[in-house]
């Protein structure tokens, strides 16, 4: 299709254009305790095609894009009739005058990742995950994904290449008497030891246990909160936002190249750069959509802001050659194990109910799921309550644990200690 | 005018007849679904106007099979030869099948669903206008509300979307033989001010079986929305604490959602991760509260259509009854699992996604007291404002609702006085049961996305009237 669509659109007369071509199979099994739900495959093929109109107005150059998904079944005079209506909508959506990459010549043959028995392997390992006497799994869902990609422009790129994916979505319960709990685990990955993905399930047995007993989270004014949570990859993503080209041209991010967002601060700075690839991330692509490579690059360094990174337009609009990806991220550890973060009283939240990360106002937080109060003496688990936090405030003095954690495509610190926050809990 | 069947299912539907007979000797249960969803998507800020193909666009097919006491599925994009295409969907599910079958999984026994004999042909009313876009006139009405925001003191930015989408879905099986158009708009306008060094953003929009006039609509709104927004600025975080509450309908909306839209989705009754299963028929809310979720029969929003993704024709289902929960929503395996009839919540993120019970518009009934009664009878409490998002827990019946902004009442009297963000947190039954006054006059909005846990997003709209209750704040 991709070839066919690209004759098609050199017939039109456009000034640029670019064709994706993603074909997707995925084999999936939902599961009801241990029992079988159904399952599913998916096998499709989607072909977007992304048009390229430029003008000059009042001595400026200008460009405008259009883009839509075409499909096999459709006839070329169709095709070429919608190209057409996509150039009128190109001519009025105009923007300044960006360049699309060039020349990248990249061919991988399509692989056989024999996802059936990846599949296989990943059921017959949560199959195993036997039950304890309060701590069950209560229904679980797979995906084992594979994507084949093929990218071409009008200014000879022509990439291709495959990635594969799995996920496992858990739910977990805990009984104690007529108590019973869940919680909720989610991991994406490519290629990990299944006793990783095992071990995390486990993990997440041991809190639902502790979430059973938990006592109902108190009201604190002034709390030393450890956030070690898989929601920390988020956290850092707040640095990811701050620095996007598209974020920063349109004004909804005031970060500049060489901005110190931790100037005078106490406790750790930040660190943290982007890697083209990371043993077992789901987002190993060795091109974008757009037929930029990936790069390793640093964003952020002691606190200093080092480069924006984004997609081709607003990177070009930015100063930028091209488009910087940004595949996986790691954030450096810091200076404190988690068992120094520990010496003082803590409330340590685990898991959030559905943790918030606004990059344009700062804002954090959310509802505890669960988590675990140390008043000097003892360690309670908690659950309830919320905390909101603003991330200017927070970076003024902040610690990041010296453990790291990798969830899926990025690796950062298993722990940040965050002071001085308002707990909303029972009075 | 009436909506138009997409020209495309109608040329397959013979095709997918022919799929259907090719599979039915191997299988005790065949269904297809087909999907033609298209539409425009307009984006219009002071740096960048945009007109791209609406997200949610998707053309192609699902085929479900029943055989041995278990379902599968097959999602494909492209038809080709019927019967290699036949060939080729029992051959691959067989294949994941043994391979299922030699790891010794046993499976959820699930009767066949029931199907009554049905063919009918649905469409909704829909604006002339969708079918023949006049882009430069939307765009231009798009500039103008962004032009006139960023005129304001603080304001750095303005994005104005809007999309227009065209639905068209064809479901087949032995029984039945539906098809179904209808189209709907969204508008949404994001005002975003920047002040000392601190960034603070707002939004009005409006939703459904709308034209391009909504956007228009959005003009009167705007003033207001600036006023808030830049009261948001310095604005503290509130103490945390129980407070009386007015929810505004965007509010109410969230609430409903993550309450008993959530909670009563009866495939988490399957799994026993709703503990409403438990409840059915108790008084959970106070006995001025009703509260519904319905495709059809309610409202026509963002989330209405005929049938569901399992050919369920929809409808409207009453979930509190004056406090009393008698309702759940349901998919049709759910149904068959559960022996219940199903509600006609069964809905795909798209045809390459599983179905799962979802809500559709969900919403709390009308009640009798007015705004100004409602802010009256606080005597110190907060109008809270503005949804960001919200999480449900079925299980234990918490909730959490990250709201934009309180705004404090004191004495019966608003103060003037902002606090921003808010989350509110507290256990369903109790938030519900402290709701004393309604108000009148409902208003739903479908300007967003809903997820089951953190995936599988589909196009909801919620809503309700002014609601008064006591809830955590933090």
């Amino acid at each position: 299709m991709i070839r066919r669509l690209e004759e098609l659109v050199r017939q039109c007369n456009v000034d640029d254009y670019r064709i994706v071509e993603c074909t997707t199979v995925s084999h999936q099994a939902f599961f009801v305790k241990q029992d079988l739900d159904q399952h599913r495959i998916s096998d499709t093929t989607h072909v977007t095609l992304f048009l390229y109109v430029d003008k000059e107005e009042d001595g400026r150059k200008l460009r405008g894009q259009a883009s839509r998904e075409f499909y096999e079944s459709q006839s070329d005079e169709e095709i070429l009739k919608q190209i057409e209506g996509m150039k009128f909508q190109a001519s009025l959506a105009m923007n300044p005058y960006f360049e699309i990459p060039a020349d990248y010549k990249y061919v991988e043959e399509r692989k056989d990742y024999q996802l059936l028995n990846v599949l296989k392997t990943l059921v017959s390992a949560i199959q195993n995950v036997k039950d304890t006497e309060t701590e069950k799994i209560n229904s679980y869902e797979l995906f084992v994904n594979e994507y084949y990609y093929h990218i071409v422009n009008s200014r000879g790129v022509d990439v291709s290449f495959n990635t594969m994916d799995e996920e496992a979505e858990v739910i977990i319960n805990s009984i104690d008497g007529d108590h019973e709990i869940e919680l909720y685990h989610r991991v994406k990955f490519a290629n990990q030891p299944l006793n990783e993905i095992t071990d995390g399930i486990l993990e997440v047995f041991r809190y639902a246990k502790d979430r059973t007993k938990a006592k109902p989270t108190k009201k604190m004014n002034n709390a030393t909160v450890l956030m070690t949570s898989l929601d920390n990859g988020d956290f850092f993503r707040y640095f990811l936002a701050k620095t996007n080209s598209g974020m920063v041209y349109n004004r909804r991010s005031q970060t500049k190249v060489g901005d110190d967002c931790q100037e005078n601060s106490k406790g750790d700075k930040v660190t943290l750069e982007l890697k083209k690839e990371l043993p077992y991330s789901a987002n190993n692509l060795p091109f974008t959509t757009e037929g930029v490579p990936a790069k390793d690059i640093t964003i952020v360094k002691d606190g200093v802001y080092q480069s924006y990174w984004g997609d081709q337009k607003n990177s070009y609009y930015l100063g930028l050659k091209e488009a910087i990806p940004a595949n996986n991220y790691v954030v450096l550890p810091g200076s404190k194990s988690i068992a120094e973060m520990k010496q003082d009283p803590y409330l340590e939240i685990i898991q959030f109910s559905s943790f918030i990360m606004n990059p344009m106002t700062g804002d954090f937080g959310g509802e505890i799921r669960l988590a675990y109060y140390f008043d000097g003496k003892e360690v309670t688990p908690v659950t309830g309550g919320s905390i909101t936090c603003n991330m200017t405030e927070s970076l003024k003095h902040i610690y990041l644990s010296k453990e790291t954690r990798q969830i899926n495509n990025c690796v950062v610190p298993k722990t940040v200690q965050i002071f001085d926050v308002a707990v909303a809990g029972e009075e | 005018m009436i909506a138009k069947q997409s020209e495309y299912l109608l040329s397959v539907k013979p095709e997918l007849k022919k799929l259907i007979e090719a599979l039915e000797p191997y299988y005790e249960y065949v269904s297809v679904l087909a999907t033609d969803v298209s539409g425009t998507s307009f984006g219009v800020s002071q740096r960048n106007t945009s007109i791209n193909e609406f997200g949610d666009g998707e053309r192609g097919f699902v085929v479900r099979v029943y055989k041995n006491g278990g379902y599968s599925e097959y999602s494909f994009s492209t038809i080709g030869n019927v019967d290699e295409l036949a060939e080729k969907i029992r051959t691959e599910l067989d294949k994941q099948t043994e391979l299922l079958d030699s790891l010794g999984i046993r499976k959820l026994e699930t009767p066949v669903v029931y199907e009554e004999k049905m063919e009918k042909e649905f469409a909704g009313e829909v604006a002339e206008e969708l079918y023949h876009l006049d882009n430069d006139e939307i765009l231009k009405k798009m500039k103008r509300l962004s032009d006139k925001v960023a005129s304001w003191d603080n304001i750095i930015d303005c994005q104005v979307s809007y999309q227009a989408e065209l639905n068209s879905k064809l479901f087949l099986s032995k029984n039945k033989d539906l098809i179904q158009a209808w189209g709907v708009s969204f508008v949404n306008c994001a005002m975003l001010a920047f002040k000392d060094g601190e960034t603070q953003y707002n939004m009005v929009g409006d939703t459904g079986w709308f034209g391009s006039e909504i956007i228009d609509r959005q003009e009167e709104k705007l003033e207001e929305a600036y006023k808030d927004l830049m009261d948001m600025f310095g604005a503290p975080n509130i103490e945390p604490g129980e407070y009386e509450v007015i929810c505004t309908p965007e509010a109410t909306g969230l609430i409903a959602h993550e309450a008993f839209g959530h909670g009563v989705e009866m495939d988490m009754f399957v799994k026993d991760r709703a503990i409403a299963k438990q409840h059915m028929n108790e008084k959970l809310a106070s006995t001025i509260t009703d509260m519904y979720d319905g495709a059809r029969g309610g409202v026509e929003q963002t989330a209405s259509y005929f049938f569901d993704d399992e050919g369920t024709i929809s409808g409207c289902t009453q979930i509190l009854d004056k406090g009393y929960l008698v309702s759940g929503i349901c998919d049709a395996l759910s149904a068959a699992r559960l022996n219940v009839k199903p509600t006609g919540n069964g809905r795909r993120e798209s045809f390459e996604r599983k179905v799962y019970t979802r809500m559709t518009n969900t919403y709390f009934g009308e009640g009798t007291n007015t705004v100004d009664e409602m802010i009256k009878s606080v005597k110190y409490g907060f109008l809270v404002d503005g949804m960001n998002s919200g999480m449900e827990d079925p299980k234990h019946w918490g909730i959490q609702c990250v709201l934009s902004r309180a705004k404090e009442i004191k004495d019966g009297k608003l103060t003037g006085k902002m606090f921003t963000p808010v989350i509110l947190t507290g256990y369903v039954p109790d938030l519900l049961s402290n709701i004393t006054m309604i108000g009148t006059d409902a208003v739903l909005n479908g300007n967003g996305h809903c997820g089951k846990g953190y995936k599988e997003w589909v196009i909801v709209s919620d809503g309700g009237p002014y609601i008064k209750t006591k809830v955590r704040l933090g």
